[in-house]
């Protein structure tokens, strides 16, 4: 119940929740956050595009999306914490770690509001991508309000440092491009 | 207590609609028309699982082992066979359609499919044919095994009957001052080389076996068209008909298109309302078609030369 608590009192209150787990391991809660996150971006998906699978078929594509998920969710607080130590903040990874998977927790209501858009029997791939959009930022808001408080450092920079896979991810392949064409050419 | 309540009561909103999404995903209760989703078989007891319709491609010359296997894009006879027999083992699935597109193949290739499809059509599932731009010769072979055929009027079809053809380098060679030596065990064992000219026993040979290939051919169509040899042989003499002239002639039951044939096929086995469509394709297939497509061709050595003109009796629209 502790999980679910605190996975709820983030949602509603990120910033007093985020200064009293600081320094606490909330490891399980990230990762039921991140899990049914996934599941409801899976089932979500499904309800709106009207597609029908198997149980087997469905979970195979949980599990594929788990593993990007759990890829994706490594990757992103690597770079994060790459970017802030680098740009002056002093925060622990695995604080990070726990913050970027409860900062997934808002895409759970995905599935609630795939049902209601059908029910209501709405536009459904407008409203849901609407709809998608809005819990995206939300999502991005938790992680910028988390990195903010947990590194000591400005919102701004919090924002420049959520959006950093977008154009740190071009610029290294850039990078690697640019050496391997200078090390053919100079050879 | 009031903070615990909130989190419960969350928590069990969210578990119910977490079941009320996969019951709806896992049992198919929305129905998509017009490209509109709503809920309306929610409460029905019959779902939509058992109102399956399966589609099986047929795209292309259908030969075995194609130009390139490694580009064959499930378009084998064996890849074609795989697929129509896993729909015929599924029992949701109540009627196939067969889309083809194709003008034709060899002999032995589209005698299996025809066979294939035969064999559903016994187990009591509805086979209806859906013609796309082609289904000439051995597409019209494998078409006139399902019950129904549906065709758009300006499908070209037809073109029934057999073709073997050889080249004869016999002059070329004689100018590059080519000659080769043939070592056999019986006077007909190199009949159709492409190294001299055709006797006429063995002219008379091969047309003998370009006959009944043809008869089994014809034989084909009395049987999975329930048609009398008379009327088949009326049409039967290689020309090439549209949709709408095939449709004149009795060669297909229906003008439409694919989608015409799959609410004919769902009226055949008594499904009601939208079929739940099942697709049966192999990954990658269009993927490695298009590859294949972009693929620069090259100038063809002898040894591919030969063995593009080996002998091979062909229900192919030339």
């Amino acid at each position: 119940m502790y999980s679910i608590e605190l996975i709820v009192n983030f949602i509603i209150h990120p910033r007093i929740t985020v200064d009293s787990i600081k320094d606490k391991s909330t490891l399980l809660p990230a990762s039921i956050s991140l899990v049914f996150s996934m599941i409801s971006i899976i089932l979500s998906a499904h309800v709106i595009s009207g597609t029908t699978r198997s149980v087997s078929g469905l979970l195979i594509t949980t599990v594929f999306l788990l593993i990007i998920g759990c890829g994706a969710w490594i990757t992103l607080t690597s770079f994060i914490h790459l970017g802030a130590e680098i740009g002056g903040g002093n925060g622990r990874v695995t604080s990070l770690l726990n913050f970027t998977g409860l900062s997934t927790s808002p895409i759970i209501l995905l599935i609630p509001i795939s049902l209601i858009i059908v029910f209501l029997d709405f536009r459904p791939s407008i409203i849901f991508f609407i709809c998608s959009i809005v819990i995206l930022i939300w999502v991005c808001i938790l992680l910028m309000l988390s990195i903010s408080q947990l590194y000591s450092i400005s919102m701004f920079r919090s924002f420049l440092l959520v959006m950093s896979p977008l154009y740190l991810i071009p610029l290294t392949v850039a990078g690697i491009i640019i050496a391997i064409l200078m090390i053919v050419l100079l050879l | 207590m009031k903070n615990k309540v909130i989190p419960v009561v969350l928590v069990v909103l969210f578990v119910l609609s977490l079941i009320s999404a996969m019951y709806i995903v896992l049992n198919n209760r929305i129905v998509k028309t017009d490209g509109r989703l709503s809920l309306s078989r929610l409460f029905k007891k019959k779902s939509l699982k058992q109102n399956g319709v399966g589609i099986v491609y047929i795209l292309g010359p259908i030969y075995h082992g194609s130009k390139s296997p490694l580009f064959s894009g499930g378009r084998s006879p064996d890849h074609i066979i795989k697929r129509l027999r896993r729909l015929r083992k599924r029992k949701d699935i109540k009627a196939i359609i067969l889309r083809i597109n194709s003008p034709g193949g060899s002999v032995a290739s589209v005698q299996e499919i025809y066979q294939e499809i035969m064999a559903i059509r016994k187990e009591k599932k509805i086979v209806v044919a859906s013609m796309g731009d082609v289904a000439a010769s051995g597409g019209y072979y494998v078409a006139a095994a399902a019950d129904k055929i549906v065709a758009n009027p300006g499908t070209l079809t037809g073109s029934i009957g057999v073709i073997m053809e050889m080249g004869n380098f016999q002059e070329l060679f004689k100018k590059i001052g080519v000659k080769l030596e043939v070592i056999k065990s019986g006077k007909y064992k190199d009949s159709g080389s492409p190294h001299r000219s055709l006797t006429q026993e063995e002219r008379k040979i091969f047309q003998g076996v370009i006959n009944d290939a043809y008869d089994q051919f014809v034989r084909a169509i009395m049987d999975g068209r329930n048609m009398d040899k008379k009327k088949v042989l009326s049409f039967a003499n290689g020309r090439i008909f549209t949709g709408r002239q095939a449709f004149e002639r009795g060669l297909v039951d229906k003008l439409g298109t694919k989608q015409d044939a799959i609410m004919f096929a769902a009226k055949l086995a008594g499904i009601e309302g939208e079929p739940r469509i099942v697709e049966e394709s192999e990954p990658w297939a269009h993927f490695l078609t298009f590859i294949e497509n972009i693929m620069p061709s090259f100038p063809l050595s002898y040894r591919e030369l030969r063995e593009q003109n080996r002998i091979r009796l062909d229900y192919i629209l030339e």
